[in-house]
């Protein structure tokens, strides 16, 4: 998944150089404040085990191998900010040290899987811990976490590549996603089969009392996701203006025609993905972009309102709580209060 | 008698370049040649004739050196396999065969672009030692964290690399036909294994560390600055990458 120099094109290694350096320059701020000197060289030796642990091949189909990437083991176990500074690490002597991935490409090498891994990986880990905790919960949290970071990274370089006018999008995201769904098991295994063997030997390296374990905070992880995401809507000016496959299709083989007579007249609010009332096409693109961006996050933000209030609302054996979510000596529950500090 | 000892360290000879000015140099090359795409046969010739000098010169062992550069084409090949389906006009597989034979330059370039990059930095490692490499990053500002980082995974990925592959070799040695699917479990176990012994040895490195009195700052060392001869080096790959644009 190592993108090579020469693969993307000089406004988006440009981008993503600037959104590595500054993902870069924050992670190492956040060390400083947050981690002593023991934490750094227990960070420095588990950086190393990852670059060692990348060694390890495993088969997938038709002859070929996938290697172990460790975003997500590093998410899990460091939290995300440190382990965006280890995979960044092992990124940065890959490429200079070993021609594994580009120079111009280390900043998407670096958002692909020193950010989106990572934080992909924590974030689902942490949703499985918050839902039940438990040995099966961890291990399950593991696996799921490390499969949706490397197909979710590997959709990451589709679209970057895409953006680079270096490939037709649904084919390189297909063929990209297909491979990735494969290593993503093989990956998802091995984090497991770690995270399995060391809540049975050492627990306390992933309980909140271990030395690895800095208190993760779900809403900045989910910040996180939400700025990644504006940023990509930013970028939508590097949206080719060419129709993709289907549309090409649609519209080739003349059905769309009539759709499109229709579609106009149903006058949509962002018609072809711009912002009415800005002269500029591009300023329009990508307000059209960020606006798509922010209707989507405040209805889940909405959808996860409702979803907690039901379940404040209901005891455990799922019958309806009748008492406002107050036990019986008339104090809040805590998924109450919980919802009640949301609000 | 004492015999002399061959192996005495030499005192650090100095050098004719920075390792900070070598970086810079060979980061903007790199930055030239891609930016410089596509590229004229002439273009290409001269990379390769510049690796190829620099490297006879500095005593390098460049079929080594073009060996390991070769690592990336399989790579780069893969991603630009995916370039000519920009060019089809009609899914059909007629249309894709046109667009890939219209589209096979570019293929070809998008190979020969990560190999030259990769040869430059190959070079790079191979006349400028990781030590040299690490003080240039910290010189040129890299955050302390990071290169705090950088050092101990240097020091530490050797020693991590021999113990994975001799817990790699007893597993295979001791259970040559097992099944893949038990092979991936049992990796996962060997690196849980890997995970807590790392653990316990960075918490005793930190503590023998702490004992020599390591302040948390990594002492300085005494290399060159970023002189004249860097400037005009790095002015050299500036040209040479306007060049690659241009032309």
């Amino acid at each position: 998944m190592h993108i090579p120099d020469g693969m993307l094109d000089p406004k988006t290694f440009g981008t993503l150089w600037a959104g590595g350096a500054g993902s870069i320059g924050y992670a190492s701020w956040w060390i400083r404040k947050n981690l002593d000197g023991s934490k750094i060289v227990l960070m420095a030796v588990l950086a190393a085990l990852i670059f060692g642990l990348q060694m390890l091949n495993f088969p997938i189909a038709a002859g070929t191998s996938g290697h172990f990437a460790g975003g997500a083991l590093a998410g899990i176990l460091l939290g995300a900010w440190p382990a965006c500074i280890v995979m960044s690490a092992v990124l940065l002597v890959q490429a200079l040290f070993f021609g594994d991935g580009g120079i111009t490409t280390l900043g998407a090498n670096i958002v692909n899987l020193g950010i989106i891994a990572p934080f992909v990986g924590a974030f689902i880990y942490e949703l499985f811990q918050r839902v039940r905790s438990g040995y099966a919960s961890k291990i399950a949290g593991a696996f799921t976490g490390a499969f949706v970071a490397v197909v979710v990274s590997s959709a990451a370089v589709a679209l970057e590549l895409w953006a680079s006018n270096n490939a037709q999008f649904f084919a390189a995201l297909g063929a990209m996603t297909f491979w990735h769904t494969i290593i993503g098991v093989g990956e998802g295994i091995i984090t497991a089969g770690l995270i399995a063997y060391v809540a049975k030997v050492r627990p306390q390296l992933l309980g909140d009392e271990g030395a690895l374990h800095t208190k993760r905070s779900l809403k900045s992880i989910c910040v996180v996701l939400g700025a990644l995401a504006l940023i990509a809507a930013g970028l939508s000016f590097l949206a080719s203006t060419s129709p993709d496959g289907l549309e090409f299709v649609y519209f080739d083989s003349g059905v769309g025609a009539e759709f499109e007579e229709g579609a106009h007249a149903a006058a949509a609010p962002m018609s072809d993905y711009l912002l009415p009332g800005v002269g500029s096409e591009l300023l329009a693109g990508i307000g059209a972009g960020i606006v798509g961006v922010v209707l989507t996050g405040a209805l889940i933000l909405g959808l996860v309102v409702v979803l907690k209030r039901r379940a404040g609302g209901r005891d455990r054996t799922g019958e309806r709580d009748r008492t406002g979510g107050r036990d019986r000596t008339g104090e809040k529950t805590k998924i109450a209060k919980s919802v009640e500090i949301d609000e | 008698m004492n015999t002399p000892n061959t192996n005495k360290l030499k005192p650090n000879e100095p050098k004719p370049f920075s390792p900070q000015g070598m970086l810079l140099a060979a980061v903007v090359l790199v930055v030239g040649i891609v930016v410089g795409m596509p590229h004229a046969p002439l273009e290409i010739i001269t990379i390769f004739a510049l690796v190829l000098i620099i490297g006879l010169v500095a005593n390098v062992n460049l079929p080594k050196l073009f060996l390991r550069s070769l690592i990336v084409i399989p790579i780069a090949g893969c991603m630009a396999a995916f370039a000519p389906l920009r060019l089809v006009t009609e899914w059909s597989s007629s249309g894709i065969a046109a667009a890939y034979a219209q589209g096979a330059g570019r293929v070809v370039e998008l190979i020969l672009t990560p190999w030259m990059c990769v040869l430059v930095m190959l070079l790079l490692v191979q006349l400028c030692p990781e030590k040299d490499l690490l003080y240039a990053l910290e010189r040129l500002h890299v955050p302390r964290a990071f290169t705090l980082l950088l050092t101990f995974m240097y020091r530490y990925v050797g020693v991590m690399r021999t113990q994975l592959t001799a817990a790699h070799r007893s597993l295979v040695s001791r259970a040559p036909s097992i099944s893949p699917r038990k092979q991936v479990l049992l990796y996962g176990n060997l690196a849980g294994a890997m995970l807590i012994r790392a653990h316990s040895r960075g918490e005793r490195i930190h503590a023998a560390m702490l004992s020599r009195g390591f302040t948390g700052l990594l002492p300085r060392s005494t290399h060159q600055r970023f002189g004249l001869p860097d400037a005009a080096l790095v002015a050299v790959a500036v040209l040479l990458g306007i060049a690659f644009v241009l032309l």
